[in-house]
Parts: C-alpha cells; sequence; structure tokens
C-alpha cells in the first residue's frame, strides 16, 4: 500500500539544481535604506514594515571548499527560533531530497565538511560553537544561516568563528539553503 | 493587576499553578481555574520549599531541578546542548541505571535570547515583531493572543486569525507524526509526512505571506484561489495515511506505553494541553482562553492512557478536525487600534497552553510576561520518562511536540 501511495503521488523532487526551483519565493524588503530597526540585507526579518516583493534570499559565499562528492553538514543551533531548524530538517523531505546531490548530515563535528550555524548566538552557546569549529577537520566551512546568525538581534555567528558563507532569510527556504551548501562546494553560483 | 499577598501554599486545587513569575524581591504566582477559566494572581516574598513538593510544576517555572540521590548503579549523564539528537540547543541531565532511565530534568537556558527585554517601550506594532520569534513554530499563536491583548482585531480578522491558527495546529501535529515515524525507521510514512508538512508551508506562504506566518498580520491575507482544493487534497491524504500509520504495529508498539502520564500525574503537575487531553483530562485553552468566542460548542478530543500513543491519537484526531474547519474557512482583512490596557489571557498552541499578559499605555508596551507552552511540558516529559528505557527517549521527547526555543522565552518584563 505504501508503494502504491507513492506511485499516485509521483516525482515531488524539485528540478533544482539543474533546473529552476519550484518552491513560492518569500517576501523580502525592495529597498533596505528604510528599515525601522536599521537591518542589512542579511539580518532583515522581512517584518512588512516597509515595501516587500517575492523574491530569492541574498546570498554571500566568501570561501570555497574543495569537496566535489559528498558533503558532511554539522547543524548547530546557537539561539534560533526553531524555525531554521525545521527548514533545515525539510531538506531530507521530497521536495529537496538533499542526498541526491551529496548532502549529508552528521551528527558531530569531527566528521562534518560544514557547519550550519543558525539562531542568534547566545551567551551560553558562545563557547559551545567555538568548540565544534575547533573539532572540524580541515578543509572546513561556516554558513551563517538566516538573520538571526546574521545580527538580527546583536550577536552574529562571524564575531565567534570564522564564516565561509551567508545567507539571509526568516527563515530561508529548503531550496535557499541548497543553494548556500552547494555554493560553498563550488557546485554553485548564482 | 489586583495581585493579594498570599501564601502560594495556601491556594487549593482546582487552582492550578500556571505561571510563576520569580525575582530578586517578590514572585508573582498566575493561578488558572481550568473548569471555569477564571485567572488570579497573587503574590509572595518567596517560592517556600513545601510549593515544590504540592506543586512540582513550579520547579518548570523557576529552574530549580536538582536529580535525586540514585541507586549504587546509578549514573549522572548530561545530554546536549549540541547533540544531533535533540534538533535544538538544549539539553537533560540524566540519571540512569543501565538502560533504564531512572530521573530525567530538563537542563533549560541554552536559548535565552531574552526577547522579551526587546518589546518594553517598543510600539505595539513593533513589538509584535519579536514576539513572532519567541519560537517559529507556534508564532501565529503568539502573534494572535498578542494581537487580542494589545489591539482591537475587527471581526473578520479574527476569522483569519482563526484560519491561521489552524494552519499552524494542523503543520505542527503533521510534523510531530513525522519525527515519531522517523523515529519507528517507518522511512516511507516519514518522507509522505515531511512533504505534506512542506506543502502545508507552501499553503502558509502563499496565504499568510509567511511559511511560518511570522507577520501573517502585516502580510495577508493574499490571494489564494486554489486554497481550498490543497486543503481538500490534503485531507484526503492525511486520512488515509494516518489510518495506514496506525496499522503498522512495529509503529504502535514503540509508542504504546512509552512515557506515560496518567489523569492522576497530570492533575498533580497541573498539565495541560495534549498531554492532559491524552490522559483523559479535557483541558484545552479553545474553551477557556481569550479566543473561546471562535470555538463555540468545542469539545476536546481526549484518550486514556496517556502515553505517546495516545497523544498521537489526540494529534490526528485534531488534525481532522482542523482540516475539516479548513475546508470552509473564510476571512477577511485585518484592522487594528492599539487598546490602552492591562490584559491577560491563555491560547491553545499546538501543543499546549501558553500564557500571555501585556500593559499597554500610550500605544506602547510597558508590560510583558510569556509563559510560554513548552516549559511546563518539558517539566511533564521528566515525569513520564521515569522509568523507560533510553531507546525510548526519541519517542517520548518528539510526542510532545515542544521546543527549547519556547521555553527558553519564559519571563516578565516591565
Amino acid at each position: 500500500m505504501w508503494m502504491l501511495r507513492g506511485l499516485k503521488k509521483g516525482v515531488l523532487t524539485t528540478r533544482f539544481p539543474k533546473g529552476e526551483a519550484d518552491a513560492p519565493l518569500t517576501l523580502r524588503p525592495v529597498k533596505m535604506d528604510k528599515c525601522p530597526f536599521a537591518r542589512d540585507e542579511f539580518s532583515c526579518l522581512a517584518c512588512g514594515l516597509c515595501e516587500m516583493k517575492e523574491s530569492t534570499e541574498k546570498i554571500e559565499i566568501k570561501d570555497t571548499i574543495p569537496l566535489k562528492s559528498s558533503i558532511h553538514i554539522f547543524v548547530m543551533d546557537v539561539g534560533s527560533c526553531a524555525a531554521c531548524n525545521r527548514e533545515v530538517s525539510l531538506l531530507k523531505a521530497p521536495q529537496y531530497d538533499l542526498h541526491r546531490l551529496g548532502l549529508f548530515f552528521t551528527p558531530t563535528p569531527k566528521h562534518a565538511d560544514v557547519m550550519l550555524v543558525l539562531g542568534a548566538p547566545t551567551e551560553k552557546m558562545v563557547p559551545v560553537l567555538k568548540e565544534a569549529y575547533e573539532l572540524m577537520p580541515e578543509p572546513k566551512a561556516v554558513v551563517a544561516l538566516g538573520a538571526c546568525a546574521n545580527g538580527a538581534f546583536g550577536q552574529k555567528v562571524e564575531d565567534t568563528v570564522p564564516v565561509s558563507a551567508r545567507i539571509s532569510g526568516c527563515p530561508p527556504q529548503p531550496v535557499e539553503i541548497l543553494k548556500v551548501l552547494l555554493g560553498v562546494a563550488g557546485r554553485w553560483n548564482e | 493587576m489586583n495581585a493579594e499577598f498570599v501564601n502560594p501554599l495556601e491556594i487549593k486545587r482546582p487552582w492550578s499553578l500556571a505561571a510563576l513569575f520569580k525575582d530578586a524581591h517578590e514572585s508573582l504566582y498566575v493561578w488558572l481555574n481550568y473548569d471555569t477559566g477564571e485567572v488570579s494572581f497573587t503574590r509572595w516574598d518567596t517560592v517556600p520549599e513545601e510549593l515544590y513538593d504540592v506543586r512540582p510544576v513550579a520547579r518548570a517555572y523557576t529552574h530549580n531541578y536538582a536529580l535525586p540521590n540514585g541507586l549504587p548503579c546509578s549514573r549522572t549523564l548530561i545530554y546536549g546542548p549540541a547533540a544531533g539528537g535533540l534538533g535544538e540547543a538544549g539539553a537533560f541531565k540524566l540519571q540512569t541505571c543501565g538502560e533504564r532511565i531512572d530521573a530525567l530534568v530538563p537542563f533549560l537556558g541554552f536559548k535565552n535570547r531574552e526577547l522579551g527585554a526587546h518589546i518594553i517601550n517598543k510600539k505595539v506594532g513593533e513589538a509584535l515583531l519579536f514576539i513572532e520569534r519567541f519560537a517559529g513554530q507556534f508564532s501565529i499563536s503568539y502573534a494572535s493572543l498578542f494581537a487580542v491583548l494589545a489591539f482591537s482585531p475587527n471581526e473578520k480578522c479574527m476569522q483569519y486569525i482563526h484560519t491561521a491558527l489552524e494552519l499552524e495546529r494542523v503543520h505542527n501535529h503533521i510534523w510531530v507524526m513525522h519525527k515519531l515515524a522517523g523515529d519507528a525507521s517507518q522511512k516511507v510514512a516519514t518522507a509522505h509526512l515531511a512533504a505534506m508538512t512542506e506543502e502545508l508551508l507552501r499553503i502558509n506562504l502563499r496565504l499568510l505571506g509567511h511559511r511560518y506566518g511570522m507577520g501573517f498580520l502585516r502580510h495577508g491575507p493574499r490571494e489564494y484561489e486554489e486554497f481550498y482544493g490543497k486543503i481538500r487534497t490534503l485531507h484526503e491524504e492525511f486520512t488515509g495515511l494516518s489510518e495506514e500509520l496506525l496499522n503498522s504495529r512495529i509503529f504502535i508498539d514503540r509508542l504504546h506505553t512509552t512515557c506515560k502520564l496518567d489523569a492522576d500525574a497530570v492533575l498533580l503537575n497541573d498539565t495541560g494541553g495534549i498531554p492532559a487531553r491524552a490522559a483523559g483530562v479535557a483541558r484545552d485553552a479553545r474553551k477557556y482562553g481569550v479566543l473561546k468566542a471562535l470555538y463555540s460548542n468545542f469539545v476536546p478530543h481526549t484518550e486514556q492512557d496517556g502515553d505517546a500513543l495516545a497523544r498521537l491519537m489526540v494529534r490526528i484526531n485534531e488534525v481532522e478536525d482542523s482540516l475539516a474547519m479548513l475546508e470552509s474557512a473564510e476571512w477577511g482583512a485585518c484592522k487594528f487600534k492599539p487598546a490602552n490596557a492591562f490584559r491577560y489571557g491563555f491560547i491553545e498552541t499546538p501543543p499546549g497552553d501558553a500564557f500571555m499578559a501585556v500593559r499597554v499605555e500610550d500605544g506602547r508596551v510597558r508590560e510583558f510576561m510569556l509563559r510560554p507552552a513548552s516549559l511546563p511540558l518539558y517539566h511533564a516529559f521528566s515525569v513520564g520518562i521515569k522509568g523507560n528505557v533510553f531507546t525510548d527517549f526519541p519517542f517520548a521527547l518528539d510526542s510532545f511536540g515542544i521546543y527549547f526555543a519556547d521555553a527558553d522565552s519564559h519571563g516578565r518584563w516591565l
């Protein structure tokens, strides 16, 4: 019965990165210069207090790591509202299926190539973040994921550990997270 | 707020301790009568040690947990805050004897972002931005509760709030089912439920303007013609999927008798929400909360066993009800006026009730209190998990559908 159910639903997986991402776009500000909270493009909370339009997230890739096959990702929550956590978990949903791209989660930083950091670093999590970063083998990359990790509430991830890539969003959608993960591996660019 | 100076030990049941805000000089106690929906505030200069015996949930509100003296074979470990299995920055202190969990206490505070402090003296519209971010999964619940307390939404807006709340309930409950199916290695069911969650979040984005409803009162409601068709398809799919899942003996065996919280434990620990309803205690803020007018003739679904399976059954029934409501939901645009007053109340978030109090003066927030839904439920989890084996841990925890981000948002700010 499970098999029949699957056949009935058909293929749900996005054609991204070979084709266009089919997920609906997020609302983002048209201009950042009128932000009442003085946030920048990466720390914008998309609150709706300025003019908004449907758009993709802002992604910045500073460094890439030379990994062409599989990439192991350690997810480090340092103070999120748990929405970013859900978006990261949904990378395993059939619509995104990150394993087809050679991306895998690992429960330990010792086996990780990329650390995805979620949330505004809290006082108690800063030392944990530093320790996790030290445990990662070289070559390694840190992605500051979402507005909170990029200073929406003051503290930024890059104040604690070197950051290879940043992505905006509150939270960024799974397909945008795929872009930044492939971006740090040098397998995607805008 | 009229808070009498009363020793909390003198307050007897049916009053439940719904919240406790402790500061250096005085503690504020919030009492709820679940039968009548009455709320009462009291003050006392301390939290008496005996209170933890008669109102064990007070430990959750004061973070006053300690592991008991264990058996000679007992070992203590701290699980978290970066452990992959928890999925969030939070931890538990566990006392185990072999595989058996003899005691567990929540170890909170890793996600304490002090968002409440950002709200004070902000205009109500700006404060809403922070309230939506206490817990992303319950963003709509908290924003709705704040909107009702700090603004006076019009009738069409209340219908929109109702729709948004049910969308939030459905995607959270289905996500809990997804996690439970994943814990039991039901890979195909897990994938179907994850796909359904993603579909619901896309519906949220198209109707509310955000996948988790953050800013839904500002962004939405947006034009979305396919809404009813999508909901009908999801409803049909969910009914078939849940029936099939409940026919899986492997799945049910892992949930049955796991993390059992019976009616007596619910009453002793002042537990509400899904764990209470799963134990046959019909506590639901849709009956007594600030939005009770939206839920006229509402009868909560209950089960009797109080285990992880009973909590799942309650969730399945609630998803069925919510989807049926959404199939014919109507809504309109929101108009607000800040209400200069001190107001308080409860709302039923997906896992349980949450309490909020707001004082608005000159259109600005001057006082704010939040007792999040997850905080007393972590306490309930710590009660139910005793005597279970470690392999039951993920089933037990995931059956509550709670978040550290939410629990760490507890506080009172002036």
